[in-house]
């Protein structure tokens, strides 16, 4: 299970991020698509969400206040931002809330892939790290003398 | 005559134009000079005649005085005369007569030396007497110098009496002629009756002409005018210059006067310019004539014409320096008025001077008035163009917003993707026509087919953009779209009913219309958005319409503001935008136009 949320409000660009991309081929399950920051968040609760792109400027729950919600919250997932907007303060605001990569509008779609695909290889190394340490932690637990 | 007219036509227009031509001063001096001159001209001229008429009647009636006088002193001594002969009845005189007639020469002697001896004494009582005769039929004449036979036929005074045809008692004159001793004289006499009536002789005065210069020697009329006499026959028989005595009168005054000496008193011009009166003594059928020279009239009305002119010369003088005076003192404010409204044609900045409180201080005043309103006015321009610039700018740059631009390429990317080819064709066209008609080449003015098809545009990638949430619907009146607009009207109301009215709809359905018609009065283009979208709180509304009245682009609502103060700038305050809600829910905004061809 490797959750794809994509946060974005105009319905064809939605479409876009959701449709152009096979993420399923790629590995991606299930892929989420949300409209704005609240319908972003109720997903989330619901969902094991492993990456999430997102759209700055959005009604009702922008971008920012989506990501500043999600670490408030505590959730852990690679957050990727796209937007039109290259100014300092947006770029500053996202190093600032650890956001891992920054995406300009317009892109192609295999350039979303590449970045998905790359946390995602990046999640699942960790991942694998981490059951490797844990197996290891097992086995150096099971091998302990009582 | 019509030419003469036309003539007297161009003459006048030449002299009005010629005065318009001059300076005001010049204007003023000639009028002035004008109207003070020419009453005085006229004035001058009509007592000028009047006075020379009253001179000549003065010096008329006071010839005709002294001719009467003339006439009347000669009737007197006449008269003195004829009493004289009324001695001529006298008993020694008919006995001589008698006894001469008879030829009794002895019996006569004692009456001759009697009659001779009465006679000298008549004589003797006046000195201008030169003989006292009595002449009979019979040729013999006794006189003062004692007893003559004459020759009747020679002495046209016994002839006058003898010619008489009934007794009449009445004097003859004889007019001047010698005597026996060569002397001029006159006679007077009287014809001498027997006892049946019948004509026996005369009695007779010889008197010297001398008397007549006493009479009228002595006058003078005016410096040079005098008084003569001339008998029946026209000859002078008296004149001051005792050469002309004896000469006709007719080559001293002209012969052609002559005729005309029939009344009793006649004025003539004669030769040499001479003021004439004459007056018939009638007892001796003489003239008295009256001559006053005119040049002495003429010298008095030179020395009046001398002081009329004097005074007219140097009134005018006064005048024209009055004219000149006052025509400055006019004219210098206005010279200086004019010097500071040339300046004021260079530079703005500055001021006309004012000194006088009348018309042209008030002249001034207006004009600094004036040119501190053009002042404010050009100012304000500046202002004006310098907003609209502003605001025009500011529109171009809500119209390329990065948010639009980045999102539609996004989008065609998306579609590239995933091969819809056609809608990547149109929507690169709408794209291109959509950034064309906001640039336009730098105009403001657009048609309203441009505006229109400019927001078709923006509907259409907006409506690619966001599916099928909403629909759109533009109405515009055919007769509408070649007239002229400010660009960018309707581009961001409509994008406002898009972000602020349909897209917030919770389900699918939203509408926007444009409509696009002529008011009812035919001066005014309105433009209407409406949306069914979710609509505004009615004290938003309200805040937004207080803004828009108020004009001045408020941040708040910078779209919808900025369009009207767009409007407002390029055609005035009565033009506008105005939010009203849309029956059943949404927002209508009305833009109001004049018709701009």
């Amino acid at each position: 299970m490797f959750g794809l949320l994509l946060v974005e409000d105009e319905e064809a660009i939605r479409k876009k991020l959701m449709n152009n991309v096979a993420w399923a081929d790629y590995g991606f399950e299930p892929v989420l698509g949300a409209a704005n920051g609240l319908e972003a968040l109720a997903l989330i609760e619901k969902y094991p969400v492993k990456i999430m792109v997102t759209d700055v400027q959005m009604p009702k729950m922008n971008g920012i206040e989506l990501i500043k919600e999600i670490k408030r919250r505590g959730y852990q997932m690679k957050i990727i931002v796209i937007s039109g907007f290259a100014e300092f303060e947006y770029a500053q605001e996202s190093i600032k809330l650890n956001v891992s990569d920054y995406l300009l509008k317009p892109f192609a779609s295999k350039r979303l892939l590449e970045v998905a695909l790359r946390f995602k290889e990046e999640l699942e190394k960790e991942e694998a790290e981490r059951s490797e340490m844990n197996d290891l932690r097992d086995q150096l637990k099971k091998t302990k003398p009582l | 005559m019509t030419a003469l007219k036309s003539v007297f036509a161009g003459l006048q227009n030449r002299l009005v134009n010629t005065f318009k031509l001059r300076s005001l001063r010049t204007k003023f001096i000639l009028s002035f000079v004008a109207l003070s001159t020419i009453p005085m001209v006229i004035l001058a001229t009509f007592s000028y005649g009047v006075y020379h008429d009253i001179l000549q009647q003065n010096i008329q009636s006071y010839t005709s005085e002294v001719i009467d006088r003339v006439d009347r002193n000669l009737e007197i001594y006449l008269s003195d005369l004829e009493r004289i002969l009324e001695l001529r009845n006298d008993y020694y005189n008919l006995q001589f007569i008698k006894l001469s007639l008879a030829g009794d020469v002895e019996g006569n002697r004692k009456f001759t030396f009697r009659l001779w001896e009465n006679l000298n004494n008549i004589r003797n009582y006046k000195t201008e007497l030169r003989d006292v005769s009595i002449t009979t039929i019979g040729g013999v004449t006794i006189g003062c110098y004692g007893v003559t036979h004459t020759d009747l036929s020679q002495n046209k005074l016994f002839q006058t009496l003898a010619n008489r045809t009934s007794k009449e008692n009445s004097i003859a004159i004889w007019g001047p002629h010698p005597d026996w001793l060569g002397g001029p004289v006159f006679s007077v006499g009287k014809a001498i009756h027997g006892d049946y009536d019948n004509f026996l002789g005369m009695m007779s005065i010889d008197v010297d002409v001398e008397l007549l210069d006493r009479i009228c020697g002595n006058i003078r009329l005016g410096k040079t005018g005098y008084i003569m006499l001339v008998d029946e026959d026209n000859r002078i028989i008296y004149h001051p210059n005792p050469e002309l005595i004896g000469k006709m009168i007719g080559a001293l005054l002209g012969e052609s006067s002559l005729t005309d000496w029939q009344q009793d008193f006649t004025t003539k011009m004669g030769p040499g310019n001479q003021l004439i009166r004459v007056k018939t003594f009638a007892p001796a059928n003489w003239k008295i004539i009256g001559l006053s020279n005119r040049f002495e009239l003429a010298t008095e009305m030179q020395k009046i014409t001398r002081l009329a002119l004097t005074i007219i010369v140097s009134t005018i003088l006064v005048l024209t320096l009055m004219a000149v005076y006052f025509a400055h003192l006019l004219t210098n404010p206005l010279k200086e008025l004019q010097q500071s409204m040339r300046q004021a044609s260079e530079d703005l900045n500055t001021n006309a001077v004012i000194h006088t409180m009348d018309e042209i201080g008030e002249l001034s005043e207006t004009f600094n008035q004036m040119l501190a309103r053009i002042r404010q006015l050009m100012n304000q321009s500046v202002q004006e163009q310098e907003k609209m610039r502003r605001t025009e700018m500011r529109a171009l740059q809500e119209q390329i917003k990065p948010h639009f631009i980045y999102n539609t390429l996004d989008l065609i990317i998306g579609l590239l993707e995933t091969n819809k080819n056609e809608d990547v064709i149109n929507t690169v066209e709408a794209l291109g026509a959509f950034f064309r008609t906001s640039l336009s080449h730098g105009q403001e003015l657009i048609t309203i087919r441009e505006e229109v098809e400019h927001v078709r545009n923006y509907l259409y990638i907006q409506k690619i953009r966001h599916g099928d949430k909403y629909n759109y619907l533009i109405e515009v009146e055919e007769q509408l779209l070649n007239k002229k607009t400010i660009k960018l009207i309707l581009q961001p109301i409509v994008e406002n009913a898009i972000y602020h009215g349909v897209r917030e709809l919770e389900t699918a359905g939203g509408l926007i219309t444009i409509k696009g018609f002529f008011m009812e009065d035919a001066n005014t283009v309105c433009f209407q958005v409406i949306d069914n979208g979710v609509g505004m709180d009615p004290a938003k509304m309200e805040d937004i319409n207080r803004c828009l009245r108020e004009s001045g682009t408020e941040q708040r609502y910078f779209g919808i503001s900025n369009v009207n103060e767009r409007i407002r700038l390029a055609f005035g305050p009565e033009y506008g935008v105005e939010l009203s809600a849309t029956p059943g829910g949404g927002v209508t905004v009305t833009i109001k136009l004049p018709v701009v061809k």
